[in-house]
């Protein structure tokens, strides 16, 4: 030790007697951080005697510091000058006390100086730890509990405390998190109706005191609230804290009694709970009363064997005797019952008996009066809806729908189907319950899902047609929802329908062309016949008038006679001419009326006699022309012969018509099997028909030359509706000057057809 | 109406035309009337084809124009005449026995200048010609080239 740093005992004489007086230790440390200066208090408290400690340094007493940081807290003296710390110091015998130590920057003879001030904190420390303890006891028990604790301010309503549940349920319930001082408007935002209970709660504990009050939260959950007073030592208020305990189930096991109690009086099945000793009847819901027709104090001394007139004493000890020797829980058992107006009514009765001081027995009662009727109502029902679900000739099908993961709707399976779908589809029933729609329709998307779907899920029914080529029919489909997401097709052959749809716009076009034609083509001629006949009358004038001045102007007479009778001939021509008109137009409709009418008759037609047959009947006509008929192979159709051979002479009668003046005239009739249809074409090589005019020729009396050929301008109106009615098509390919060609096509024979035929009526 | 404007008479019923051209001499209508059979025989005159006889260059013509007639049509007729330049000038009066008013509104449609019905009973056709006679002697014929 450096003795010239050494403070003389003298320096401390004056202060000495009072230094050593004082339990804190008082330590004066130099730069080095050696001990120059220890008082009594340091000797007593460390166990060191004072020349020990004046060997000593800081480091040997307080384990915390060493060199470096002794260094640091140097520097801290010099600036700052007075400062508390806390540390520990080692006491000679080993212990650790812990100290508060108040440093001071002290100067000495231009040296400085720590004078530390150290105290023993250890009681204080302990007694902070033991606090400590008990407040994490505390909460962890406040926290550990399901009902809620709070603590607001007595003056703001701010929140002091709370615990774990109501820290969950905010976070839970509203997503907030709950923070010391939160006010009420923050803990209920836009919750007018909760601030106001709350201030209304805290100001009457404020006023009256601790109280109950339940109340039900958002979660439906009861609660019973204990609010009570927050006093400070000087009995102060300075808070309120609130007790909440969840009575929900409590309050449901109070109320469950007051419901079985309503159940049995409101229930529908008859209810009887009756003495286990003496049978008399304790209980009897409503449901018996009004069907037995007693009234409760009645029946309160009559027993069962008043109401089951089968049953004797000894019957019924018998029939309960399982339920006193406990061998059985309960005992079923048919009877009657009878009135109080002496009727019977058949019974199921499930008799319990409930052990107890008094033992009771309890039976519930069907009235199979009503079930029996309801069976057989339903099994008639069931028998009529199954027969008709068998017999429609509808195709009637179930359906579930099935989900994806995300709940899409994605198939449907068959759960049911009817014996016309199985027939139509030709799949057995077994095949086709339970199947996906994809695995039996063999289709990534399983027909019409989007609108079944709809269907299953709204409950709203929808109806549409649809054509499936593969079957070639048309079909109407009744989509209905027997349940949630379940549906039900009934799917209607239309096909027939269509085709009748069909042919009645045809129809409805022919007919459109018959007012046509009786507006312009028959009005025509009347024009003519009205208007000569107006001429003739003003010529007839004209020569009563030069015979009336005949004894005035006798040779006047001739020139008008001249004049007007070469007028009357040529008006006369143009009336006859009209008439005939007239006559041949009315005619023509007639025909295309009858040949309308026609009854059908189908059969396979053997075309190639069909067709030599007609060329046999124009012979003299193509001997006359000088033109040369080829007819070649020609396959067999199905059809009417007789209309049959009416479309051929048609066309053949017209080849020949049309033939190109001065050229040799060469017709062809041949044929093929095209596309499951037996195709005829008749070709010519006559004048041919510009394109603007080849829809036309169809129409009702279209003739493109009157003047230069005879006909009514009918044959290929009536080709053309001969073969609307055989199913059949015409088409036309000409070039004008080069010659026409009329392709005719007709249903194949059927397979399996063969020879017989099918009548259609007219 | 002028004097050389030529009436172009297209109409299928020889007795039609007859009494058409008996009462708009009646009515005092004295211009040549040039009669067409149908449709194809109106078309060529009018568009030089065929070897029949076709229009002149510098003539004026008015057309009556029938709607039923065989090969073509009134209405084809009148589409060709107004889908024309030169012809489109050109005044057409339908004259038919259908009063289908589809019919009618198509003919508007395609640009007819008028539209007679001819009547069945013979004094209201015969005013309906006297009606025609009327509007040809007022009306300007244009000259097909152009000048009137």
């Amino acid at each position: 030790m450096n003795e010239d740093k050494m403070i003389p005992e003298s320096a401390f004489q004056p202060l000495r007697h009072s230094l050593d007086s004082i339990t804190d230790s008082v330590f004066w440390i130099d730069r080095h951080a050696r001990l120059v200066y220890a008082n009594r208090a340091v000797s007593s408290n460390l166990g060191y005697s004072r020349e020990e400690l004046l060997e000593m340094t800081v480091f040997d007493i307080d384990p915390q510091f060493d060199p470096a940081k002794w260094q640091e807290h140097w520097q801290e003296i010099l600036t700052r000058n007075s400062f508390v710390i806390e540390t520990e110091h080692r006491t000679k015998d080993g212990r650790s006390i812990s100290v508060e130590v108040t440093v001071n920057c002290v100067e000495w003879n231009g040296e400085k100086y720590n004078c530390a001030i150290a105290r023993d904190i250890s009681e204080r420390k302990r007694a902070e730890a033991e606090i400590e303890k008990t407040r994490v006891v505390l909460k962890s028990i406040i926290d550990s509990t399901a009902d809620f604790i709070w603590a607001v301010d007595s003056e703001t309503y701010g929140l002091l405390s709370w615990n774990r549940a109501v820290q969950d349920h905010f976070r839970q319930e509203y997503g907030i998190h709950v923070r010391a001082g939160m006010s009420l408007e923050e803990l209920h935002p836009e919750k007018e109706e909760w601030i106001r209970f709350w201030q209304t709660s805290y100001r009457r504990v404020l006023q009256e005191g601790p109280y109950e009050q339940e109340y039900r939260i958002s979660t439906g959950t009861r609660i019973l609230n204990l609010n009570f007073r927050l006093l400070a030592r000087d009995d102060r208020i300075f808070g309120i804290s609130v007790f909440g305990k969840d009575i929900t189930d409590h309050n449901d096991a109070l109320e469950q009694q007051g419901r079985l109690a309503r159940v049995v009086e409101e229930s529908r099945n008859e209810i009887y709970i009756f003495d286990a000793e003496n049978l008399r009847f304790v209980q009897v819901n409503r449901s018996a009363r009004r069907n037995l027709g007693y009234s409760m104090e009645e029946l309160r001394f009559l027993t069962p064997l008043d109401i089951k007139p089968e049953h004797t004493v000894e019957s019924f000890a018998r029939l309960v005797a399982p339920l006193r020797q406990e061998r059985q829980a309960a005992v079923e058992f048919a009877t009657n019952h009878q009135r109080k107006d002496g009727s019977l009514y058949p019974v199921e009765v499930h008799l319990q008996l409930l052990k107890g001081t008094p033992s009771f027995f309890a039976a519930i009662i069907l009235d199979l009066t009503e079930r029996k009727r309801a069976e057989e109502s339903l099994r008639e029902s069931e028998q009529k809806l199954s027969a008709l679900f068998a017999s429609m000739t509808e195709m009637v099908v179930l359906h579930e729908l099935l989900f994806d993961a995300h709940g899409r709707a994605v198939d449907y399976r068959i759960t049911d189907c009817n014996r016309a779908f199985t027939q139509i589809t030709g799949m057995p029933r077994e095949s086709v319950l339970g199947r996906k729609a994809t695995d039996l329709y063999a289709s990534a998307e399983p027909p019409y899902l989007e609108t079944y779907s709809r269907v299953a899920v709204t409950g709203e029914p929808h109806a549409f047609e649809t054509y499936y080529a593969a079957m070639e029919k048309h079909f109407f489909i009744s989509v209905v929802s027997p349940g949630k997401n379940r549906f039900a097709t009934i799917t209607a052959d239309i096909t027939a329908i269509k085709q009748a749809e069909k042919m009645l716009a045809a129809k409805n076009k022919e007919l459109e062309q018959i007012v046509y034609v009786a507006s312009h083509d028959l009005r025509s001629p009347l024009v003519n016949v009205d208007g000569f006949s107006k001429e003739i009358e003003y010529s007839v004038e004209e020569i009563q008038k030069a015979l009336d001045c005949r004894s005035e102007n006798p040779n006047g007479i001739d020139p008008v006679l001249q004049k007007e009778l070469p007028e009357i001939g040529s008006a006369l021509g143009h009336i006859r001419k009209s008439t005939r008109q007239m006559d041949a137009l009315l005619k023509g409709l007639l025909k295309l009326s009858r040949c309308g009418r026609a009854a059908l008759r189908f059969q396979i037609v053997d075309m190639n006699d069909l067709v030599a047959g007609v060329a046999s009947s124009v012979e003299f006509q193509s001997r006359k022309s000088g033109a040369d008929l080829q007819i070649g192979d020609l396959p067999p159709c199905w059809g009417d012969s007789v209309q049959v051979t009416q479309v051929f002479a048609n066309l053949l009668g017209n080849a020949f018509k049309f033939l190109t003046p001065g050229r040799p005239g060469a017709i062809r009739i041949h044929g093929r099997i095209e596309q499951g249809r037996s195709v005829y074409c008749v070709e010519d090589n006559g004048i041919g028909i510009l394109r603007e005019h080849q829809e036309k020729i169809f129409e009702l009396f279209h003739r493109l030359n009157p003047s230069k050929t005879d006909g009514e301008g009918l044959g290929l109106t009536i080709v053309h509706q001969i073969l609307n009615r055989l199913d059949g098509e015409i088409r036309v390919d000409s070039t004008p000057g080069v010659g026409s060609r009329f392709y005719v096509s007709l249903p194949c024979p059927r397979p399996g057809t063969g020879g017989e035929t099918k009548e259609s009526e007219p | 109406m002028n004097q050389e404007v030529i009436i172009l008479l297209a109409e299928d019923d020889s007795g039609h035309a007859d009494l058409i051209g008996k009462n708009l001499s009646r009515a005092g209508i004295v211009n040549p009337i040039l009669r067409f059979q149908d449709g194809q025989e109106i078309v060529d005159f009018l568009f030089f084809r065929g070897p029949g006889p076709h229009r002149k260059k510098e003539a004026a013509y008015i057309l009556l124009l029938d709607i039923r007639m065989p090969k073509m049509d009134g209405t084809e007729v009148l589409a060709l005449v107004k889908a024309d330049t030169e012809l489109r000038k050109m005044p057409v009066i339908m004259i038919t026995t259908t009063d289908d008013p589809r019919e009618v509104q198509r003919c508007h449609a395609l640009g007819c200048n008028n539209y007679i019905t001819k009547p069945v009973e013979y004094e209201s056709f015969v005013h309906c010609i006297r009606q025609l006679g009327l509007f040809l002697s007022v009306v300007q014929i244009p000259n097909i080239n152009g000048k009137t």
